[in-house]
């Protein structure tokens, strides 16, 4: 058995953390040289450095970075479910969604699955799905489809579902059978990701076509021209024929020309494609010594930042901001921290000229004193009802209007830090806004007390450990936590993970006396993995329920309830007997838990690696009132 | 492929005298220019059957993406473009090839060459559309692959369907007057062959219209038609399909029953498609649409088409600018004055006829089966400006106006010309 070694491995208690140099260096460094050089021909050579920070932000990503797959583990009704949403590349375009129906726990502790035919099991089984765009509703959802059961593969359905805009849907996942219906919505964020290149095959024979069409009507202007007005039986005379000729010539020029304009009629309708691909808002970062520490402010310099498609950022799991800082390369340094909106107002920080907030709500003025939370009360309520019993969650919210993220940096050794930013908007649409930070080396004298200064989070958390390193695939793997506690990842020995398929991963807290180890809500969930590519390419942040933001997941859901609620139950499901999962501010002990099952001190995680490469993975979870993290390498192969 | 069958008939129903029962077991050729054969020939028939099955297929689809918005390649509406064109493209290859291989002396002298191969002109111009249709299925298939299922109707792989479409259509209205022409210098009335042709010739050319009317539905709300885009696509497009198909014809009021043609097979889709029931596959669904949903209320192109035919009757009168034949020493001045003339009365008329009409068209009278003007798709958000003219930068105005005319009065210039290549075609 291989442990990773764990330099340091704190949770950040309330007090100020010391970092040594006053200012750090403000620096932009590409993540990757991803993006395609039609980019700069968009952008003027004067913004070449906002070109180059847009690089840096470039990789796609929304609620995640490469890894678009939607996972979701919980229950419809009184059905356990496994929801794989994947999302398409090309909006409008097809999801393929894929769902595990388990077997309702029953008092007898059933526990096979249900047989997709009436014939045997515990009956025939109806999954049905439907796609429901957040501002429209169910009422502008389409009759759901029914999910064709797989063969061969008892309790799995599969449905292909049309998204049509780049937006925030939830897939409503509908089961019907014996022990009664019910319904869940899973969350989706759309957006375009992908142009398609045309294969040469394709494009060789559309391109001989074109030829043949090409000269087929300059032929036909000929054959028209010489002989079409001609008597039956007479023969083109040569003055006829060089009229043909003639004709031909021209047409071959007109189609020319036509052909050319057709040709940038097609370049300008792929570059506006390009526009409408996803790029998360353009983040600025900067580093500020406030005394002995460093405060890290987030500005999202970005026109589209309280533009037409903007919603307010929602806290999820009760933070504005899940902002993870991965030190490059090796990714050895990782922390989790919470960044609030910074009070004062912003620094406009990017030089850009269209930088104005077109359309920007009323209600919600961009610089909202926070003393007049009362605005947002009705609004919010309203359309999301997340205001439960959080109204300093309001406050928040209109702060984080304004696009200004603050966090106390904890102590973390110096070293270019990739910067992964999970934020939820109101609409249900999650992504990860992503920018890079060099750190200088920390401070070395304690900094006094001061009562001022504003305090980290006491959710933050930090780990550092070895850099990532290749491990063997048959064996399994211990990390070792703070107080002699370890981490154990629990994977079939010998099975080699393998991209695109089910990585479900599990592990195991034990005490220093082999015990499994107390698990508590660490911020309302068991557990949160954190799965980043080498490269850092592929990042995501992720919970026992999966991938999806659980605020979009009680937000989309709550509009459903709320519309049911007026209009009386339209879907057959949506009777008393199918229990919507509660509010979003539910009492964090009670979120989440009963999917995770944290008594035995294991946690586990749906997921699929999208992608080979070497993968690390910090599992965080919460004991006797410590954050633990646990660190695991893994090399995903391809799959054939 | 029943129901297109079905919808294609009704389709022809509606418009006059369509003559498509009376072709029965006719021969694969045109016949010689005398004496006039007894039947219309066969490719003339299964022509104007396939270009009817694609006009209507793509009224259908269009109403089908309006409405259900989920398809595949395999909806009736694609199969009765696609069939259409392939029953086009098919009969003039079998008639190319008979003609090359096995025709008389006589089929081969009413036949233009190409590539070595002998065909009357429209089946080639059939066959090159029939080529351009399937080579756009492929296409447009990579583009919304690429660039996601579209929701406008001109796009690259679409304009080349178009061509295609446009220029079956061509071919068999050339077919029909080729075969016109070569009855013989007089009116339809002499011979019950040379009314059927007419009457064929007229009813290709109504769906040529259609065709057109279609490619810009798009921009057809009667919302636009305060606005100056409108009035500029149509003085661009209509006057030259109405001069120069009616230069062709042999019948006395040709544009007229042209635009007439165009507003019954219009007419009959607005009326026929919302008896059937449809429900919208695609979220977000904003409007909630229970049948298919009609095209707008055509435009009434029939009433410059009146004028447009007392004018071009009275311009070939003797000593008119269209008396000569063309190419014969004449003033060469005259016809651009009559397209000048011919565009301004297209202008003023289709001004007149739209700018009143669609304030019906918007008005509460006009929320019935009948105009059909409360049927929205699927997409539509509800909301006052459905009622309204969309006059945001797009406004009528003095310039708008001198654009139109200008257009009008070239599109008219090349209806002249195109009408009078069209009247001299024998092949």
């Amino acid at each position: 058995m291989k442990e990773v070694p764990a330099h340091t491995s704190t949770s950040i208690s309330r007090g100020p953390a010391r970092l040594s140099r006053a200012l750090g260096p403000r620096r932009l460094k590409p993540l990757g040289s991803s993006k395609p050089p039609g980019l700069f021909r968009l952008l003027g050579p004067l913004r070449l450095l906002k070109a180059l920070a847009l690089l840096a932000v470039a990789l796609v990503s929304w609620g995640h970075v490469g890894s678009p797959n939607v996972f979701f583990e919980g229950a419809a009704g009184p059905y356990p479910v496994h929801v794989v949403v994947r999302p398409p590349a090309v909006i409008p375009g097809v999801a393929e969604i894929a769902v595990r129906v388990r077997a309702p726990v029953t008092a007898a502790g059933s526990s096979a699955p249900p047989a997709a035919s009436g014939r045997r099991g515990l009956g025939k089984l109806r999954v049905t799905a439907q796609p429901v765009q957040w501002d429209a509703g169910p009422e502008g959802a389409p009759p759901a489809d029914v999910a064709q059961p797989v063969r061969g593969e008892p309790g799995l359905f599969a449905a292909r579902l049309w998204m049509m805009t780049a937006n925030s849907y939830d897939i409503r996942v509908g089961v019907f059978g014996p022990a009664g219906r019910g319904t869940v919505a899973v969350p989706v964020s759309t957006a375009a990701s992908r142009r398609l290149e045309m294969r040469s095959g394709l494009a060789v024979a559309l391109l001989a076509l074109a030829a043949l069409l090409f000269a087929g009507v300059v032929s036909l202007v000929g054959a028209g021209v010489r002989e079409s007005v001609l008597a039956p039986g007479d023969q083109p005379r040569e003055r006829e024929r060089r009229r043909g000729q003639l004709a031909m010539a021209t047409t071959a020029a007109v189609l020319a020309v036509l052909l050319t304009a057709g040709k940038s009629w097609w370049t300008r309708i792929d570059a506006a494609y390009r526009q409408r691909l996803y790029q998360p808002y353009h983040v600025v970062t900067r580093l500020q010594p406030d005394g002995p520490q460093q405060v890290l402010r987030l500005t999202v310099a970005d026109p589209r930042w309280r533009g037409r498609d903007w919603t307010p950022v929602v806290p999820d799991h009760g933070k504005l901001m899940h902002l993870f800082l991965i030190r490059t390369p090796g990714l050895d340094a990782f922390a989790h921290l919470h960044p609030v909106p910074a009070e004062e107002p912003a620094v406009p920080a990017a030089p850009a000229p269209s930088v104005t907030l077109p359309s920007a709500p009323p209600q919600a003025p961009a610089a909202a004193p926070a003393t007049s939370p009362g605005i947002e009360v009705g609004r919010l309520g309203s359309r999301g009802h997340w205001t439960g019993g959080e109204s300093g969650g309001q406050i928040e919210a209109e702060a984080a209007a304004a696009g200004v993220f603050r966090a106390v940096l904890p102590r973390l050794p110096a070293g270019v830090y990739r910067l992964y930013a999970d934020i939820t908007q109101e609409s249900g649409f999650a992504e990860t806004l992503t920018a890079t930070v060099t750190l200088p080396p920390p401070q070395q004298v304690p900094a006094p007390f001061d009562p001022q200064r504003p305090e980290p989070d006491p959710d933050d958390s930090v780990r550092v450990a070895a850099p990532v390193a290749w491990r063997p695939p048959n064996e399994a793997t211990v990390s070792p936590l703070d107080g002699g506690l370890t981490m154990t990842w629990l994977r079939p020995v010998a099975a080699r993970l393998i991209a695109g398929r089910d990585a479900s991963l599990r592990f195991a807290v034990r005490t220093p006396d082999g015990r499994p180890a107390p698990l508590e809500p660490y911020m309302g969930m068991l557990g949160h993995a954190v799965i980043c590519r080498d490269d850092g390419r592929i990042f995501i942040h992720l919970h026992p329920q999966g991938t999806i933001s659980m605020t979009a997941q009680a937000l989309l859901t709550g509009r459903a309830s709320s519309l049911d609620a007026r209009t009386g139950p339209k879907a057959p499901w949506s009777g008393p007997s199918a229990p919507l999962p509660g509010p979003p501010m539910m009492p964090m002990t009670a979120m989440a838990m009963p999917a995770a099952g944290g008594g035995n001190g294991e946690v586990s995680f749906p997921y699929e690696f999208p992608e080979p490469g070497r993968y690390r993975i910090w599992v965080q979870v919460k004991s006797a009132g410590q954050i633990l993290t646990g660190v695991f390498d893994v090399e995903v192969g391809r799959a054939g | 492929m029943e129901t297109i069958l079905d919808r294609s008939a009704s389709d022809a129903a509606q418009a006059p005298a369509a003559p498509l029962n009376a072709a029965a077991s006719p021969p694969l050729f045109a016949a010689a220019p005398s004496p006039p054969s007894a039947a219309v020939p066969g490719s003339l028939v299964a022509a104007i059957a396939g270009t009817t099955a694609v006009v209507g297929g793509l009224l259908w689809d269009i109403s089908w993406h309006a409405s259900v918005g989920r398809d595949t390649f395999w909806t009736p509406a694609h199969l009765a473009i696609y069939l259409g064109g392939l029953l086009c493209g098919l009969s003039a290859g079998w008639l190319a090839l008979t003609t090359t291989f096995a025709g008389s002396a006589e089929q081969r002298g009413v036949a233009v060459g190409f590539w070595g191969f002998r065909a009357p002109l429209g089946a080639w111009v059939a066959i090159w559309g029939s080529i351009a249709m399937l080579t756009s299925a492929p296409f447009d298939n990579w583009w919304h692959d690429a660039f996601g299922l579209d929701v406008k109707i001109i796009s690259p792989p679409h304009l080349l369907l178009a061509a295609g479409v446009l220029a079956t259509q061509l071919g068999a209205m050339l077919q029909a007057l080729a075969a016109q022409n070569r009855q013989g210098v007089g009116s339809p009335q002499s011979s019950p062959m040379a009314s059927r042709l007419a009457w064929i010739y007229a009813y290709a050319g109504g769906l040529l219209l259609t065709l057109v009317s279609t490619l810009f539905l798009e921009y057809n709300e009667p919302n636009r038609q305060h606005g100056a885009l409108f009035y500029e696509i149509c003085c661009a497009a209509y006057p030259l399909i109405l001069v120069g198909v009616a230069r062709g014809s042999r019948l006395r009021w040709p544009a007229t029953t042209v635009a007439g043609i165009f507003m019954a097979v219009r007419l009959a889709v607005t009326w026929l498609l919302p008896l059937f029931p449809a429900t919208p596959k695609l979220a977000p669904i904003y409007n909630p649409v229970h049948h298919l949903w009609p095209p707008f209320f055509p435009d009434l192109l029939i009433v410059p088409a009146v004028a447009l035919d007392l004018l071009l009757r009275r311009a070939g009168r003797p000593g008119g600018p269209l008396a000569a034949p063309a190419g014969s020493a004449g003033r060469p001045g005259s016809r651009a004055v009559l397209a000048l003339v011919l565009g301004a009365v297209f202008f003023a008329l289709v001004l007149a006829a739209q700018w009143s009409f669609s304030e019906l068209l918007l008005s509460h009278y006009a929320r019935n089966w009948f105009f059909a003007a409360d049927q929205w798709t699927y997409r539509a958000r509800p909301g006052p400006w459905r009622y309204r003219y969309w006059l945001e930068g797009d406004a009528f105005g003095p310039r708008a106006a001198a654009l139109s005319l200008l257009l009008a009065a070239a599109s008219a210039r090349a209806g002249l010309a195109w009408g009078d290549w069209l009247s001299r075609v024998r092949r």
